[in-house]
Parts: structure tokens; sequence; C-alpha cells
């Protein structure tokens, strides 16, 4: 039983999680340019500098940008963690999190051993800080709850991968020598993808599903385990590859199969909800299902990395952060504006509700230019000249198209408190 | 006097619009039953803000409230009707 002993300033002030989901575009739109310019070599191999700056602009500069702002903001809302001096916090992790992806980027394009270790230090600040004030929000959070579980899993996920991160520069600045280089990058890109965002994913979308769809509770035979279980695998996977290549493989396709479960009992969840509701945000989130289970099957597959990149990385990873910010900034815009309105007591004004903020027309036309962006870079894999270029600028307008729909709600979120603050000017002037 | 609303079939973010109109318009000495298809975390900083007070447990596959004025008598516990 709860009796409601809860500070004030239970949720974080919007700048909290804005100025993440705000910069996350512009990381996008900079990958985009670069493929715009470099394309063909970004497609060539992922051991290009183009495609390792192409990917860490992407899985750092976007996506690990709207993750952090995201659960900075959920960890209050979903298991009522609130991380501590969170608006310092968030200015700092920020800032690093934002020096550090463009020193890193620099540094794989230009070769220069400074910028990418500079950039590398900047990253390890950035996110041991968030490790450690989600890891202290997360630790008072009472009970074995799922979701808190696994978002405390993908935390740990993300330090393996930071700290393979930091030796893998170690190494490619010449400092360090490391046996089997290839590996270790693997290991690192399966703690970052799998772990860090596909446990995450798993905590989370099973959490919002409910809440935003109005779909059933993700089974809780399956919440229990999903998390720990995906995290024991990759656990198992990374060290078995050191010393049996086939064990390793067989546990790696459980890990596979294991997503694949996950992602298939969310999709049917979803095309049974109990409100069909045609929604912008179900298109994105549609098809980061579709592009995660083609990932999964391509890495089973063995493909080559270039189609788990275009499967993972351009697909899942934008669709899904981009249709969560779809519901995420327009419910803070309207739920700050709710705490705004209920210290005016001014309630004659109706505020806006979730569309008034970021219509559906705009969703969806920016889902359209990234579905056209997503096919030229499909297209690019056999072709890469001239579609990885085509690819390129279409993203680039994708995503400057989708930070001007964030800004929308923002600018009419001001406006809106701007309104309350005349009228309280003038209510105090007339007291 | 209990007032009842079940918000728990609502798309977010109709549930705390509804219960924040529903607590305002609550009458004195009364108190208001909230049927959510979770707990409610957001709400609580809001409730304290206005002068509210509240009980709240976990029941079946959702979470259960009663939110008074803090001023009044409390409502009663899960268990008293």
């Amino acid at each position: 039983m709860n009796t409601g002993g809860l500070s004030l300033d239970q949720a974080p002030p919007l700048g909290v999680p804005l100025r993440f989901f705000v910069t996350a575009p512009l990381f996008l739109a900079l990958a985009a340019l670069l493929l715009l310019v470099r394309g063909p070599e970004v497609f060539a191999s992922r051991w290009t500098p183009a495609a390792l700056a192409v990917t860490h602009l992407i899985t750092i500069g976007f996506l690990a940008q709207i993750m952090i702002g995201a659960l900075l903001q959920l960890l209050p809302v979903l298991v009522g963690a609130k991380v501590p001096a969170v608006s310092g916090f968030a200015a700092m992790v920020h800032s690093a999190l934002t020096i550090g992806a463009v020193m890193l980027a620099g540094g794989f394009l230009s070769g220069q051993a400074g910028a990418l270790a500079l950039g590398a230090g900047f990253l390890g600040l950035g996110f041991l800080a968030f490790i450690a004030a989600a890891g202290a929000a997360l630790w008072r959070v009472p009970g074995a709850r799922h979701t808190a579980w696994a978002m405390r899993l993908a935390l740990a996920a993300l330090l393996v991968t930071a700290v393979l991160g930091g030796v893998l520069v170690w190494a490619m600045t010449g400092e360090l020598r490391l046996a089997g280089f290839q590996r270790w990058v693997d290991v690192h890109l399966a703690w970052g993808l799998a772990g860090w965002g596909g446990l995450l994913l798993i905590g989370v979308a099973s959490e919002l599903a409910p809440m935003f769809y109005m779909t059933q509770r993700y089974p809780a035979a399956l919440r229990g385990w999903l998390a720990p279980a995906g995290f024991a695998l990759l656990a198992l996977w990374s060290l078995l590859g050191v010393f049996d290549a086939r064990a390793s493989a067989a546990v790696g396709f459980l890990l596979g199969a294991l997503f694949l479960l996950f992602v298939g009992v969310l999709q049917w969840l979803l095309a049974r909800r109990k409100r069909p509701v045609k929604d912008a945000t179900l298109f994105f989130v549609g098809f980061a299902n579709l592009t995660l289970a083609l990932g999964v099957l391509a890495w089973l597959a063995g493909a080559s990395g270039i189609w788990i990149g275009l499967f993972l990385l351009a697909g899942t990873a934008l669709a899904f952060p981009m249709g969560m910010l779809y519901k995420i900034v327009p419910f803070l815009c309207w739920f700050h504006l709710q705490g705004i309105q209920l210290r005016s007591e001014l309630f004659d004004r109706p505020l806006p509700w979730m569309k008034g903020f970021i219509s559906e027309a705009q969703a969806r036309w920016q889902f359209a230019s990234f579905i056209a962006a997503w096919l030229a870079l499909a297209l690019a894999v056999p072709w890469p000249e001239p579609f990885a270029r085509i690819g390129g600028g279409l993203l680039l307008l994708s995503a400057l198209f989708f930070l001007a729909n964030l800004l929308g709600a923002v600018r009419r979120f001001r406006r809106e408190a701007a309104w309350f603050e005349r009228q309280g000017a003038a209510q105090s002037v007339d007291g | 006097m209990e007032h009842f609303v079940d918000v728990s079939q609502l798309q977010p973010p109709a549930p705390l619009g509804i219960v924040l109109d529903r607590v305002r318009q609550l009458p004195r000495g009364d108190y208001l039953h909230i049927r959510h298809s979770r707990e409610p975390f957001p709400l609580y900083a809001m409730l304290a803000d206005m002068g509210f007070a509240w009980i709240g447990a976990h029941r079946g596959d959702g979470f259960e409230m009663r939110v008074w004025r803090r001023d009044d008598e409390p409502a009663p516990p899960f268990g008293v009707n």
C-alpha cells in the first residue's frame, strides 16, 4: 500500500529529456550528410572510416541520446525511481555525449588518434555519469519489478559496451596490442545492440505497449525472464567465443531466438489491441519490429555486416525511437502544461491534446520520408552508387523533418505556457 | 461518500487529465475511488500540490486509489468499505 510520501518534483523538468531529444535528430542529420557525401564508402565495408563514423553518429548521437533522455524521464514514471540532482546530471551527461560523439566520429574520419582518444574520454565520462545516476535511482526501487530489472541489466550492458569501446579506441590509437581485434569489435557491437539496446527495448516496450496502445499486458511468464535470459546468453556467447566457436554459435542462435520471440509476441499484442485506433506511431513501431526480426535473421544466417546495419541501425534503431518520441514529447508537453495550469488555477482554458502538439499528418509524412530514405539505403547494398547518396539525401530531409516536428511541439508548449504566465502576471497586477 | 472513476481502458494522457478534473470537482468530505491500469506515479506530485492525500494498492491486473482532500476525513483503506 502506498500512502504517497513522494516529493513534489517527482517528474524531471521538461528541459531534461528535451535537450537529448532535440540533439538526436541533429546527429542523424550529420550521419545522413556523411552518407550523402561519402555513401559508397560507407557501404563498401563496415571497417571503412566513414562506416565507423556513421555507425557511431547513429548509435551514440541519435539512439543513445534518445534512450538516455527517455530513461531519465521514464524512470520516475514507470518504476517510481527519481534520479538524484537530475538537471545537473542531465546537462553534464548531454554535453559529454555530444562532444564525445562529434570527436569520435571526427577521429574515425580523420584517423587522428588524439581526436579518437579525446572522444572516447568524453563518452566514457558521459556514460559512466549516466550509469551512476540511473543506477543509483534504480537501486532504490523496491521489489523485483520486471521493468526495473530489465533497466538494470541494460545499464550493465551499457557499461560493458562503453568499457569495450574504450579498449578498442586504446588499441586503435596504437597504445595497446589487442589480439583478435575483430572479435572484440563483434562483442562490443553485440553488447551495445543486443544488450543495452535490446534489453532496454524488452523492458520499456513491454510497459509502453499496454500504456500507449491499450494492448493486453505482455505475458508475465515471458516478461520475468526475457531480459535476464538475454543478458545471461549474451555473457555466455561472449565468453564461449574465446575458446569454443561452435558452442558460442549455438548460444548466439538461442539469443537470436529470444529476440524473435520477444518481437513476435509484441507484434501479436499490437495486432490484437483492444482499440485499433489509427496512429502514425504504430507505423514506426511496426517497421521497427519488422526490421528487428529481419536483422536477427540476417545475423543468424551469417549475412554481411552491411545487411545487419541496414536492418538494425537504419531500421530498428531509427524507427523505434522516432515512434516513441511522437508519443513521449506531446505527452510531456501536455503533462507540464497541466502542472502550470494547476499552479495558475486557470481551469477554463482547454489544453491542447496529444495531436495538438504534433499532428497525425506531420508524423505520417515524416514516416513516409523515412521509409523512402530506408528503401534507397536498401538499394544501396547492391548498388552503392548512386543509391547510398540518394538514401543519405532523403535521410537528411527526414531527420530535419523529424526535428521540425519536435520543435513544433516545443513551440506550442511555450506559447501555451506564455499565455498562463501573462494571465498570472495580469492577475497579480489586478490583485 | 465514494465517487468512482475507471480510467484503466484509456490512453495517456486521458487517465491523468480525467482524474485531475474529477478530484477538482470532488465535494467536501467525499473521496474519489480510481481504477487505473498501472500505478500512476506522475499523478502523485500533482495531487500533493493540489492538497490531496491518497492511498493506493495493486489489485489484480491494475492499480486502485482513493483520493481525498488532505483536511477532510481520510478514505477507508482497501478492504474496508
